[in-house]
């Protein structure tokens, strides 16, 4: 794929003012929240020279900057994913939770949290303790895991990849059916328990979880990288692709398995955070006007870092000491544009734009 | 050494129980650089079956498949990607993707891991959209594109893919009349100018038939026919495989037989050229055989006058004089109907 000169500095010009925008929301995050703390004792903080108020050392090191760097990782993760998603099903309103991973995980969550003792339960409530956190994002990858092993199962005697577009679908309505059923025999705090994790949150991780969720981010982020060239070749189409060379299978099973990391560790941490997934890569394919993935993959990584930096900015309303749930928020922001892209589309006379 | 090689291949479908379907069965097949070659016959005799076989997504029940003189058994994907590249019948939908990108796709097998192109890369790019004569659009968006132009592109991914051998599906199926006649011109240009081996499927028969150096025709029973289109006309092949009940070829015309209720004959005088060709066809269109004879039912004379030409027909009783055939053969219509 080759960038004509002026296209070139195009793209650089809005992939520069896209990190100036994260680093300003990434620093809005630290400095936006119930307890106002002044900038300028944020940035002593940072740099290590203390601060006059011990309380707010505490909020910005176990509390802001864990949350702003979860938000920064889920967003870019979940862009990622579904940039593979749309790019491997041909299908503009593919995310990362085609394959029903996500749907994997939260049946993992729920059959923990719906299931267990009432000890194990009121520990995850509040989402108190090193075991409840780490007993659900357990619960979580097993689950999607699991998904993941159903659909490798599947993929290598499937050659469509529109099969597998419907069967991840059913492994995700097969898996809710559960966790209704689970919901209906539940009592109402576990319920409630339930709810609010598939609510979604950045917050509440420990230093050692956010550890294990930036390794697992990075390692998928850069195993995409080997990706670029195969999602290319695969905007033509999986015949085109395996015409020109390419190992369907084995490169699907590729995109599948980064995905579920990606996907898998987010919802594991984070809970089930939709429309990220969804609506960051046709925002970046918009923005860019190209589909090479040399560009989109970084753009993703950037705006999908931004848009979730924004929703959790927006969800904990700053000055007050409510929050919103996360995933009212992303929907919030993300519903727009999925009618903004299907009116978009019409008009120009695409019917799929990948 | 040839592109291809086929030696006692049988081709079809396994079935699940050990059961074999076959398609065509013992088929002994070459072919040369420089070659065009249509792959032609009747829906569901196995075109498609045959192309997915020579190009390795289908294994053969039976016998082996060489492209330059390997066997397809035997080497990697990416390999046989140097070896021969495919256009297919559907346009590629993709949004966002420039001329250029798409040619680019093309370098697939040959670029690096993360699939940089290299100085060598872009000149083959560059050189592929000159073969094609769309080198001026290179930077227009594909979805802004006709299918024509769209399949055109395509092509000229395969030739960036620098394979001797270019397996075409079918590429002109959704095309209109000028786009097929400048698909296959452009296929054969490639055939003879830069020597590769050019194989396709297609159903425009006629078509293929002016253009092909061979054809291969299948019919639906599994026989197979190889030979230059002209001696395959002669041996009656053509006649033979695509005949379904009154629709049959004219081998004396070189075109398919539209049956129509037969009313008569006309004869046909005056002004020669393509005014008597167009005449004769009009006439035979609503059944009537042209021929020399004076005991002819309907008598067209065609006489140029000072502004246009003019028809005068001539039945039993009745002379008309008409500017156009449009009229002319109305009245015929009318008159046999009243009659």
């Amino acid at each position: 794929m080759i960038l004509s000169g002026h296209f070139s500095i195009r793209i650089a010009g809005i992939m520069t003012f896209l990190l100036i925008l994260l680093i300003i929301l990434f620093f809005l995050e630290l400095v936006l929240g119930s307890v106002a703390i002044p900038y300028q004792e944020i940035f002593r903080i940072l740099t290590g020279h203390g601060s006059s108020h011990d309380s707010w050392i505490m909020i910005i090191y176990n509390f802001r900057l864990p949350k702003a760097v979860v938000g920064l990782c889920a967003g870019a993760c979940l862009a990622i994913a579904g940039l593979f998603m749309q790019t491997l099903f041909r299908n503009p309103l593919a995310g990362p939770d085609v394959l029903g991973l996500s749907a994997g995980a939260s049946l993992g969550v729920a059959i923990v949290v719906l299931s267990a003792g009432t000890a194990g339960a009121s520990s995850i409530l509040g989402n108190l303790g090193f075991f409840g956190s780490v007993g659900i994002a357990i619960a979580a990858s097993f689950g999607s895991g699991l998904v993941l092993l159903m659909i490798l199962a599947v993929s290598k005697r499937v050659q469509s990849s529109m099969t597998l577009l419907i069967l991840g679908l059913m492994f995700g309505y097969t898996a809710n059916s559960f966790i209704s059923i689970l919901m209906h025999f539940a009592l109402a705090e576990r319920i409630q328990a339930y709810t609010i994790w598939s609510f979604g949150s950045f917050g509440g991780a420990t230093w050692d979880q956010i550890q294990v969720l930036v390794l697992f981010a990075v390692f998928g982020l850069i195993c995409s990288i080997f990706l670029i060239k195969h999602l290319n070749v695969l905007l033509l189409g999986d015949q085109y692709a395996e015409s020109m060379g390419l190992n369907l299978i084995r490169t699907r099973n590729k995109i599948f398995i980064i995905t579920a990391v990606l996907s898998g560790v987010v919802t594991a941490f984070c809970g089930p955070i939709g429309f990220i997934g969804i609506s960051v890569p046709h925002l970046c394919r918009a923005l860019f006007a190209t589909a090479n993935h040399c560009i989109l993959i970084p753009a993703c990584i950037l705006l999908g870092a931004c848009l979730a930096l924004t929703a959790d900015i927006i969800a904990s309303v700053p000055g007050y000491s409510i929050t919103l749930p996360l995933n009212a928020i992303t929907s919030l922001i993300g519903a727009p544009v999925v009618i903004w892209i299907i009116f978009s589309k019409s008009r120009n006379g695409m019917e799929v734009s990948v | 050494m040839g592109l291809i090689h086929i030696d006692k291949l049988t081709i079809g479908y396994k079935k699940r129980k050990n059961g074999e379907r076959k398609v065509i069965s013992h088929l002994n097949l070459d072919m040369n650089t420089g070659e065009l070659i249509c792959l032609v016959g009747p829906n569901g005799s196995g075109k498609s079956t045959l192309l997915k076989t020579i190009t390795g997504l289908l294994p053969p029940l039976d016998g082996e498949v060489f492209l330059s003189g390997r066997n397809i058994r035997s080497i990697s994907s990416l390999e046989q990607a140097k070896l021969v590249s495919m256009v297919l019948t559907n346009p590629v939908q993709a949004g966002q993707l420039t001329v250029y990108d798409v040619c680019s796709l093309g370098r697939y097998p040959h670029t690096d891991w993360i699939g940089s192109l290299a100085q060598e890369d872009h000149d083959m790019i560059t050189a592929s959209l000159d073969a094609i004569g769309i080198r001026h659009f290179a930077h227009r968006y594909l979805h802004e594109l006709s299918d024509g132009e769209r399949q055109k592109v395509m092509i000229a991914r395969a030739l960036a893919q620098n394979s001797k051998l270019i397996i075409l599906d079918e590429p002109t199926a959704f095309l209109d009349m000028p786009y097929r006649i400048e698909i296959m011109h452009i296929l054969k240009n490639l055939a003879l100018k830069e020597d590769r081996g050019i194989l396709l499927s297609t159903h425009d028969l006629d078509l293929a038939m002016r253009t092909a150096d061979r054809l291969w025709v299948v019919n639906r029973d599994g026989s197979f026919h190889d030979g230059a289109p002209e001696d395959l006309v002669l041996k009656g092949v053509i006649s033979q495989v695509f005949a379904i009940g009154e629709i049959a070829y004219d081998a004396e015309r070189g075109r398919f037989h539209i049956p129509v209720h037969p009313k008569g004959s006309a004869r046909i005088t005056g002004e020669n050229g393509k005014f008597r060709f167009w005449t004769e066809r009009a006439m035979e269109r609503i059944g009537f055989i042209s021929q020399e004879n004076e005991s002819a039912e309907v008598h067209v004379h065609i006489v140029p006058t000072e502004k246009c030409m003019t028809w005068i027909i001539q039945t039993p009783g009745t002379v008309k004089h008409f500017s156009n055939l449009t009229d002319g053969i109305h009245w015929i219509q009318t008159l046999k109907t009243a009659g």
